[in-house]
């Protein structure tokens, strides 16, 4: 309200009502505006009087512009925002540049807009414009293309019509029915054959094998990869070198290595020149006993071959005895399980520093050098190679790296307990899953000393093959067809429930499957060899690797 | 007479405001970022719901002084959107043809799978799109090589640039979001994720396991390609600080480095408030987050840089003396002591310079060397190595003597600062650690079958093609008797080609001809100017589509159809290339709506010639055998309220002697018959 106008006429209009009033009521002769027309105006006035004085009471209690101007923008925005600097800033210059006011008004009721909750609202004015056009030029008899807002009903009609987004439900069910697949083809759905009154018998060197890695694990036994293993082997049976022959045969090596070093004035406690030693054994022809064809008193001359990658049954598919440490020993020959333990075991007799990491379907040798950096050896290949190189071509993603089930580096102890998951795997190809009582205490003994408790792939493939095989005979039991009948059974919600919790635990620790086609790649790769004679060599055939050496000058 | 005076009064205000000018447009620009700040804060302490797209649009569209609509953009990614999904849509469909025995899981793993091939496709590759009775027609996003980091042009950062700017150009950031904005509104799961110096995208194959997308070099390199390029350790791995997929709050939370850098760049103030506000906010809702902690530590060195200046102070001695300097060094050197420790390392220089050479395909100012770490060389021995990147770049580097950050070298050891380096001239481009752009490309190559796209038979390293010389058109248009037609036209007809070039060649261009509209009435083409990009953000319309209807080539002869799809596009296209203005049309229509279009016929008369020789050249093509009064009547037709054909058949009718009608009827007769012509659309 103008209030200037609004006095002139206040005190223009209440002098008038005023008369009036008067004539109406106090008799005043002059009847000339003793009109009931004029009567109604002059109440009119006097209600108007007495709105105008309240309003004017209201007005002194006013907030002033700027606590409105705050209040109003609290709608949307904290108090303490950096755009209330901006406004204080504004207010002390309206305040100290009079005329200039409104200006000022003008800018801080801009800031205030923006800041309204609605600015970045999408409005449908626009959609309404859109509307009206389309109409008109339908109207002129063409077809417009669609407008914004049909397009975006149009595109939600489709969504809607689509199959819905993938559930976790749906996909955990496809992962059992695949993991059901697999375990009914090697374990009988029916057969209670752990029942048997010989299978105790069966089963017994593997207990002792178990209780003799766990005595290690606890500290009773030193700890030694070397024996931890060999009682993996002798549990399985028809082992290739007695234990005798076994230790016989790194002491072989590790004295032949001290030689070839102190031959080749290399630091027997530098950590760097025994794994070049190692190394160099186990890729390379070395002699030792010789010094420029003069033969060195009290060594006796020879020579030790190298290991070779055994081409022939690398997936131990035909002889589960070629994931062997013994064989590998016995025979010089092995793949990427047996060469990095062999790797092993010399180095943990000759006392170096050294890891054995995972990659998936592979594992290989890491070792420190001086300077706190940690290297990659590929003992079947013999190449020095780099953590970056593995992720991209054994498609190890960083996410498993990080969760430390690859490209980790696995101490003594972890390798024990490696040992004991590969005893569950001899157990489980010998007499089968059983009950799974064996193949869980070995897993669960062993998962404790991985990092977190957790960060083994092959542990948690077990547990849930164990839950597959009892669910597998749950469904067997029952006589039910699909999926969605086991569920209604009360046992297989437990089991059911551990599968998918095994699932999901894999999933967060980044396991993937290696991609079918680089699957088959790896594969090849591994059965491509440069040397023909290799394909043709029997694997299995025991062969001494040291040859002595006759002096004969060349 | 005082209505007068308030006048003047205004008009003085005005003139006092006018000098201001300058100053306030500055304070209300900033006023910007501060609400962008506010907005995004109420959303990350969740007084606000969580929305990334609106998070990047209020991010960007401070930078404009908010001149931007949000509206506007939401309505350009809705359009956009809808055409990725119509391209996927295809393809699954596709898919499902010969897969017939898909269980349920995968078919539905193939739904986003499609989804995100689709996205792919539509920023990497030129396609065209059957939608909404409209051919859409889209080149890809481009990748800024020259300018990875915005360092010469922070637009290249942003998402509003690559929908409106005249190249359609932005980093390996820009493209990143948009994949992300295009995957949240399709809701196919893909994941924004940071490593060291690069941001891209994540998403899962048929099998619902993740890969990597790297759209700048359209390729999927494998995480170690990544981290041996971005310098990663694996202590930074291990830590979770790299290689780093984001939640959507920690998303929204990246948004605030980039308001910040936005900040920097646009007043060219590199050690205000502000910006320590933005990577404190951002640091308070994400603490791996790389980007704040750097962009903490480039404040302190800009601050210490500033306060050198200032103090006239040259050395590093004479730092440690003042005690303003000495504050600030000690917080910078235990800010980059930290960052050494967290396995951050910066790209070395040389290194920075083989890969900006080698993204834009130059071989200037790069120095190679042997890299490839040698851990027997204390013992004078050397044992074969392989690395993933053969030496080209250090894949060892966990452990340092001593470490260059920005413009410091630190002595890793005690964690002090042993020199600062020297603003590097040699060095043309300059990198930004804080933004995070880098182009992941040489190492990728080598893995090309490493694809989560395989279900498409795509891979993309050997098929994309940028220039858009070879389209890539989805099924349902390939199947049609007229996208055939059109196809053939647009790789055989030099003519047609010339016709459409005009706006294959316009910056803004995405999108001309329609077809097979229902409700089109028959017997009738046309065409309409539509636009759905330029004209939202620029208000320019400048492309322009033509609409046709395959009906309508059957309804005008019961025999084979094919000439007259030729028909119908050759004349459309012919109108395409010079449109009616709208808003003639459209004062035309209102006196006589059946007057639409007359107008539009003379602008076509114009242009008669490029129908004649594009005809004659179809003609030649396909063994027609038309005679040059043949070419040029079907070239006329359907020219009917123009003068030119008017004359034309009056003409006729006085040689002849016969009535205009009885002329028009034999014209009529003749070019149908023409028409009506069996012939085959050759294969390419």
């Amino acid at each position: 309200m103008n209030y200037p106008a609004a006095h002139f006429y206040f005190f223009r209009f209440s002098t008038f009502a005023a008369r009036i009033i008067k004539q109406r009521y106090f008799g005043c002769k002059k009847a000339k505006f003793a009109n009931p027309h004029y009567l109604v105006m002059a109440y009119i006035y006097c209600i108007l009087t007495v709105l105008y004085f309240a309003d004017n009471c209201v007005a002194q209690t006013n907030e002033t512009f700027f606590e409105k101007a705050r209040k109003d923008a609290q709608q949307g925005v904290p108090q303490n925002s950096p755009a209330w600097d901006r406004i204080n800033e504004l207010k002390m210059m309206r305040a100290n540049s009079p005329g200039m006011e409104s200006f000022y008004d003008q800018q801080i009721n801009q800031i205030i807009q923006l800041y309204s909750p609605d600015s970045y609202n999408s409005n449908s004015a626009q959609d309404i414009i859109d509307q009206l056009n389309k109409q008109t030029m339908q109207a002129m008899g063409y077809n417009p293309p669609s407008i914004q807002a049909e397009i975006r009903a149009s595109q939600q009609n489709q969504v809607n019509g689509k199959p819905p987004a993938l559930t976790q439900q749906e996909k955990q069910q496809q992962q059992i029915t695949d993991l059901l697949s697999d375990v009914n083809k090697t374990e009988p759905a029916t057969s209670e054959y752990w029942k048997a009154p010989d299978f105790a018998e069966k089963e017994k060197p593997f207990y002792n094998a178990l209780n003799n890695i766990k005595k290690q694990l606890d500290g009773e036994k030193s700890l030694s990869v070397k024996d931890a293993y060999y009682e993996v082997e002798y549990a399985w049976g028809d082992i290739f070198l007695t234990k005798k022959e076994y230790d016989n045969e790194v002491k072989k090596s590790v004295a032949f290595i001290k030689q070839w070093m102190i031959e080749n004035k290399l630091d027997p406690k530098n950590n760097l020149s025994l794994h070049l030693a190692i190394q160099k054994f186990m890729t390379d022809t070395l002699s030792i006993g010789k010094n420029n064809y003069i033969e060195i008193q009290g060594i006796k001359p020879t020579t030790h071959l190298p290991f070779y990658y055994d081409y022939q049954d690398f997936k131990a598919e035909k002889d589960f005895r070629s994931y062997h440490v013994t064989k590998g020993f016995a025979t010089g020959n092995g793949q990427c399980h047996v060469l990095p333990l062999i790797y092993a075991c010399i180095a943990e007799a000759l006392g170096a520093k050294f890891y054995l990491s995972y990659a998936p379907l592979h594992s290989f040798i890491k070792y420190p050098d001086n300077n706190g950096n940690i290297h990659d050896f590929e003992v079947t290949t013999n190449w020095q190679i780099s953590d970056q190189w593995y992720k991209d071509n054994l498609y190890v993603k960083s996410l498993a790296e990080k969760s430390r089930i690859y490209l980790d580096t696995l101490n003594r102890k972890e390798i024990v307990a490696g040992a004991l998951l590969d005893l569950a795997e001899s157990y489980k190809e010998k007499v089968g899953i059983a009950d799974g009582k064996f193949i869980s205490q070995c897993v669960d003994c062993a998962m404790n000393y991985f990092p977190d408790k957790k960060a083994n792939v092959d542990g948690w493939k077990l547990r849930s093959q164990i839950a597959a095989v009892k669910l597998n005979r749950l469904v067997a039991k029952k006589e039910v067809k699909t999926l969605s009948d086991v569920e209604q059974i009360p046992e297989a919600e437990v089991l059911l429930d551990s599968i998918n919790t095994i699932n999901l635990q894999m999933e967060n620790m980044g396991y993937e499957e290696v991609p079918e086609k680089a699957y088959e790649e790896i594969m090849i790769n591994c059965g491509k060899c440069k040397n023909p004679k290799l394909l043709h060599v029997n694997n299995l055939e025991k062969r001494n690797l040291f040859i002595p050496l006759t002096t004969e000058k060349p | 007479m005082k209505r007068n005076l308030i006048l003047t009064a205004i008009l003085f205000a005005q003139i006092v405001s006018f000098g201001q000018s300058e100053q306030t447009s500055v304070d209300s620009s900033k006023a910007c970022f501060y609400i962008a700040f506010d907005a995004l804060k109420n959303m990350l302490e969740g007084k606000d719901s969580l929305n990334y797209e609106k998070a990047v649009f209020i991010t960007e569209n401070a930078y404009y002084n908010n001149a931007f609509d949000y509206n506007v953009f939401e309505k350009t990614l809705d359009m956009q959107a809808s055409l990725i999904d119509t391209i996927s849509e295809n393809a699954r469909k596709d898919y499902l043809e010969t897969h017939t025995n898909m269980k349920l899981y995968e078919q539905k793993m193939l739904v986003l799978n499609a989804k995100n091939w689709a996205i792919f496709k539509y920023i990497t590759d030129t396609t065209l799109v059957f939608f909404d009775h409209f051919i859409y027609y889209n080149e890809p996003y481009n990748y800024s090589a020259d300018d990875p980091y915005g360092s010469t042009k922070w637009e290249n950062t942003q998402v509003l640039h690559l929908l409106t700017g005249s190249e359609a150009k932005g980093n390996c950031y820009a493209l990143s979001v948009l994949f992300k904005i295009f995957s949240d509104r399709l809701k196919s799961d893909a994941r924004l994720t940071v490593a060291p110096h690069h941001i891209y995208i994540q998403n899962r194959n048929g099998k619902g396991d993740f890969y990597n997308v790297e759209l700048a070099a359209r390729s999927f390199p494998g995480d170690g390609s990544i981290q041996t390029l971005t310098y990663t350790t694996k202590t930074s791995i291990m830590n979770g600080m790299a290689q780093r997929m984001l939640t959507n709050k920690e998303a929204v939370a990246l948004n605030l480095i980039y308001l910040a850098k936005g900040y920097e760049h646009k007043f060219n103030d590199n050690t205000n408030d502000f910006l320590l506000q933005c990577a404190e906010l951002a640091f308070k809702h994400d603490t791996l987050s790389l980007n704040a902690l750097l962009l903490k530590a480039e404040i302190t060195e800009n601050r210490l840089f500033k306060a050198m200046q200032e103090n006239k102070i040259t050395t590093l001695a004479q730092v440690k003396k003042n005690t303003k300097t000495k504050e600030l060094l000690t917080s910078y050197e235990k800010q980059l002591s930290n960052l050494y420790k967290c396995g951050y390392r910066e790209i070395p220089k040389d290194i920075q310079r083989i890969i900006y050479a080698r993204i834009n395909h130059t071989t200037t100012g790069v120095f190679l060397q042997d890299k490839t770490p040698n851990p027997f060389k204390e013992i004078g021995a050397n044992q074969r190595y392989a690395t993933l990147s053969g030496g080209l770049f250090d894949e060892m580097h966990e452990n340092v003597d001593s470490i260059e950050y920005n413009h410091a070298l630190l002595n890793t050891t005690n964690g002090k600062i042993i020199r600062f380096l020297p603003f590097d001239s040699t060095l043309e481009y300059k990198a930004d650690p804080v933004v995070f752009a880098w182009s992941v490309d040489p190492l990728a190559a080598k893995y090309p079958n490493l694809s989560p796209y395989v279900a498409f038979a795509d891979n993309p390293i050997f098929f994309v093609d940028t220039d858009g010389r070879d389209i890539f058109p989805t099924t349902d248009f390939k199947k049609s008797n007229y996208n055939k037609a059109h196809l053939y036209l647009m790789d055989n007809n030099s003519v047609y080609k010339e016709l459409l070039s005009k706006y294959e060649n316009s910056p803004s261009f995405n999108l001309y001809l329609g077809t097979n509209d229902k409700n089109i009435p028959a017997g009738r083409g046309g065409y309409t100017i539509y636009t759905y990009k330029s004209k939202l953000f620029n208000g320019k319309e400048t492309s322009t589509s033509a609409e046709t209807k395959e009906d309508f080539a059957s309804s005008q002869s019961s025999g084979d159809i094919t000439l007259w799809t030729f028909y119908i596009e050759i004349h459309e296209a012919t109108h395409a290339f010079e449109p009616l203005n709208p808003a003639i049309a459209k004062k035309e229509s209102k006196k006589d709506p059946s007057l639409y279009g007359q107008n539009d016929h003379e602008a076509f008369s114009a242009l008669i010639d490029k129908t004649i020789s594009s005809f004659a050249e179809l003609s030649k093509d396909l063994n027609l055998g038309w005679s040059s009064d043949q070419i040029k009547e079907v070239s006329l037709y359907g020219t009917e309220n123009s003068k030119m054909f008017k004359e034309y058949i009056k003409g006729l009718s006085t040689t002849n002697q016969t009535t205009f009608k009885e002329e028009k009827g034999k014209y009529t007769t003749r070019v149908k018959d023409l028409l009506s012509k069996t012939v085959e659309i050759p294969s390419k």
